[in-house]
């Protein structure tokens, strides 16, 4: 009896370890692979103006260069050093000046990787410039000529082939008469979407989107605490990752996902997308109504929207008027709800 | 001890700045004659942070006289109130400059051009430009979120110059005028229709900069299409009135073409035109077929009576 007792041990043990092995790595797998808030983990957190390859964003235009790139110093803070400033080229006669003389007009080329096929759209102050199609290497520029001297607001953004919209990229320009500037190696960030409004705590939710081919996705989950996970992206851009929900608490969460390119190349993040961890889960529907702050309901935040608004700026509001252009339900129409205009704005 | 707590206080000073948003009037000059203009650029530090909405009070001496504003520069995209002169009110006894725009998609960096606000040194004496605490910087996350802000100042001596002559006076404020010889950015004229607005008529929007010297004023004309030629109109021959935007047409069958001049402080322009929506609407086409109708008809009618005629005359 006791022999059989060893004998059945000696097989229950490491059977029972397996599994309880399995549970435990199939637990923690999905736990953050990076340490949050510390410096030099390679993702720009709150306090940090950057962290290794990773800018936020931004590049030596915001800080009034005309090129060159940004490094990152020990501390996560940023260095300068290979910012340029590039001198008005050609033009003859030189400034900008002086009545009577034939106008020297500037250039710009833009270039980067959105997403493959995706349609990026380029915005100059506020309003749309160009359009065009990324590559199937996800590869897209423009050349804008003719351009008086003064300081532009360049804005980017793509679209994927589900119509899901990336963050918008956006940086300042100074522009001299007769220069020409380069801003290129722009990484738009990924699209994102989830397959679930609400998931049951336990079961898994699909968190996906498209990005640059054969990248690394960085995924953000944040709730009480910002918890990171990583995977790559296929060929043709396409990301899924399948976030087990037992790690999360009960409750409303928010994701979004940058992209890094043969790790030289961070995006900025994506367009935050939420989800409610609860009792059942939910599909996510498709959002057939148009966006609040679209409010001619044409699919496109731009200037009629801004008038819209405008004309109801500190003005009592109807209970038309309350429903539909007070985007954060406080019962007017001021700087917030601009700002939220601005935030989804599309040109 | 008093190093420690003169430590701490930086420290703290620090900490609790951490991540504000700074707004700053610059000025070059430290000193001004009597009746000399001064252009003061209010310039924005984000900090890191991205931003995509202000609203910015600015608080000045007496002594100053406020003049007029230049927005050529100014990374905000679009003015939900362009800089003007407020009266004193509950929250600030004296008067102030306010203005209020957001920068679509946000933007990041220092050194952003706001605004340039001209003002004219009217008296001697210490004049002084301040941002005034309440005004707002929010961030570009979709929420609204308003951000800490330093709300820096600056002074400059105001001269007493004895005797000043007018073309001394003229020499002086020439020195602001700004070099100019682009024209305005091209631009989008927007037709829209809202039930809850302007009762329901259609409008016209528009907006566009001027790199330079930024956009004086706007103007308009509605020209009904011509039928016969279908051409465009001349612009050099048509009589413009100043308008703003948003404007309520005044055709509201959209047959005509609206001719939008947008004029720089340097009296360049930029012309763009919306084209009638339009062109034959179901009353031209009755008016035209009542038409084709009586004139078949008459034709007809002359060639029996002429048919008649011939075989009478036989």
């Amino acid at each position: 009896m006791n022999k059989i007792l060893k004998i059945s041990l000696f097989f229950l043990i490491p059977i029972l370890s397996f599994f309880i092995f399995q549970k435990i790595k199939s637990a923690s797998v999905t736990v953050t692979a990076i340490v949050p808030g510390v410096c030099g983990n390679g993702v720009k957190e709150i306090g940090e103006q950057c962290d290794g390859s990773d800018f936020g964003g931004l590049t030596c235009f915001n800080f009034g260069y005309s090129g060159g790139s940004l490094s990152c110093n020990p501390g996560c803070t940023l260095n300068f050093s290979g910012c340029t400033y590039a001198p008005p080229s050609g033009g003859g006669g030189g400034g900008s000046g002086g009545g009577g003389g034939a106008p020297s007009y500037g250039k710009i080329i833009i270039s980067g990787y959105a997403q493959p096929k995706s349609e990026v759209t380029l915005m100059l102050d506020g309003t749309i410039k160009a359009t065009t199609i990324a590559g199937a290497d996800a590869k897209f520029s423009f050349i804008l000529d003719n351009l008086s001297p003064g300081n532009y607001l360049f804005t980017l953004y793509s679209e994927d082939k589900d119509g899901r919209r990336s963050s918008l990229y956006t940086f300042p320009v100074k522009l001299e008469a007769g220069q020409t500037i380069t801003a290129g190696n722009i990484l738009l960030s990924p699209t994102i979407d989830v397959d679930k409004a609400e998931v049951k705590r336990g079961d898994f939710i699909s968190i996906f989107g498209f990005s640059q081919p054969e990248a690394n996705i960085l995924i953000s989950v944040s709730s009480d605490e910002e918890l990171f996970f990583r995977t790559t992206s296929t060929k043709d851009g396409f990301y899924l990752y399948q976030l087990g929900t037992d790690i999360l608490e009960k409750g409303d969460h928010f994701t979004k996902s940058k992209s890094i390119l043969a790790n030289q190349l961070v995006s900025n993040y994506s367009r935050v997308v939420s989800f409610k961890v609860g009792d059942k889960s939910l599909t996510k529907e498709v959002e057939k109504v148009c966006k609040k702050p679209d409010l001619n309901c044409d699919k496109k935040v731009n200037l009629i929207d801004f008038s819209i608004l405008a004309y109801w700026y500190k003005r009592p509001l109807t209970k038309e008027a309350r429903q539909k252009v007070d985007l954060n339900g406080d019962g007017k129409v001021d700087l917030i709800d601009f700002s939220i205009m601005a935030y989804y704005w599309t040109g | 001890m008093k190093k420690f707590l003169f430590l701490l206080t930086i420290i703290l000073i620090v900490i609790k700045s951490g991540n504000a948003a700074i707004i700053e009037p610059k000025i070059e000059a430290k000193e001004l004659k009597e009746g000399e203009f001064i252009v003061i650029p209010i310039y924005l530090d984000t900090q890191f942070e991205e931003i995509n909405a202000i609203e910015v009070y600015v608080n000045f001496s007496d002594n100053l006289v406020f003049r007029d504003y230049l927005d050529g520069k100014s990374v905000i995209t679009h003015w939900i109130e362009k800089p003007r002169v407020v009266a004193p009110s509950a929250h600030y006894m004296a008067s102030q400059i306010t203005f209020s725009g957001i920068i679509a998609g946000g933007v990041s960096g220092r050194n952003l051009n706001l605004v340039e606000l001209v003002f004219e040194a009217k008296e001697s004496g210490i004049a002084k430009i301040e941002i005034d605490k309440n005004s707002k910087v929010l961030l570009n996350d979709g929420l609204g979120t308003k951000t800490k802000l330093i709300a820096l100042s600056q002074s400059f001596n105001i001269l007493y110059i004895k005797n000043l002559s007018r073309s001394e006076l003229a020499l002086l404020r020439e020195k602001i005028k700004i070099k100019d010889n682009f024209p305005p950015e091209p631009f989008k004229i927007y037709l829209a229709k809202n039930k809850e607005i302007f009762n329901g008529k259609y409008y016209i929007t528009f907006e566009t900069k001027d790199k330079q010297s930024g956009i004086a004023y706007y103007e308009i004309i509605e020209k009904p299409i011509n039928f016969i030629f279908l051409a465009k109109p001349d612009i050099k021959n048509l009589s413009f009135k100043k308008v703003e935007s948003p404007y309520v047409l005044e055709d509201q069958s959209l047959r005509s073409y609206v001719v939008v001049k947008a004029v720089d402080k340097a009296g360049n322009e930029r012309v763009e035109i919306l084209y009638p929506q339009r062109v034959l609407v179901l009353e031209d086409f009755l008016t035209f077929v009542i038409c084709l109708v009586i004139l078949v008809g008459l034709m007809i009618f002359g060639i029996k009576y002429k048919n008649t005629r011939n075989n009478t005359k036989k």
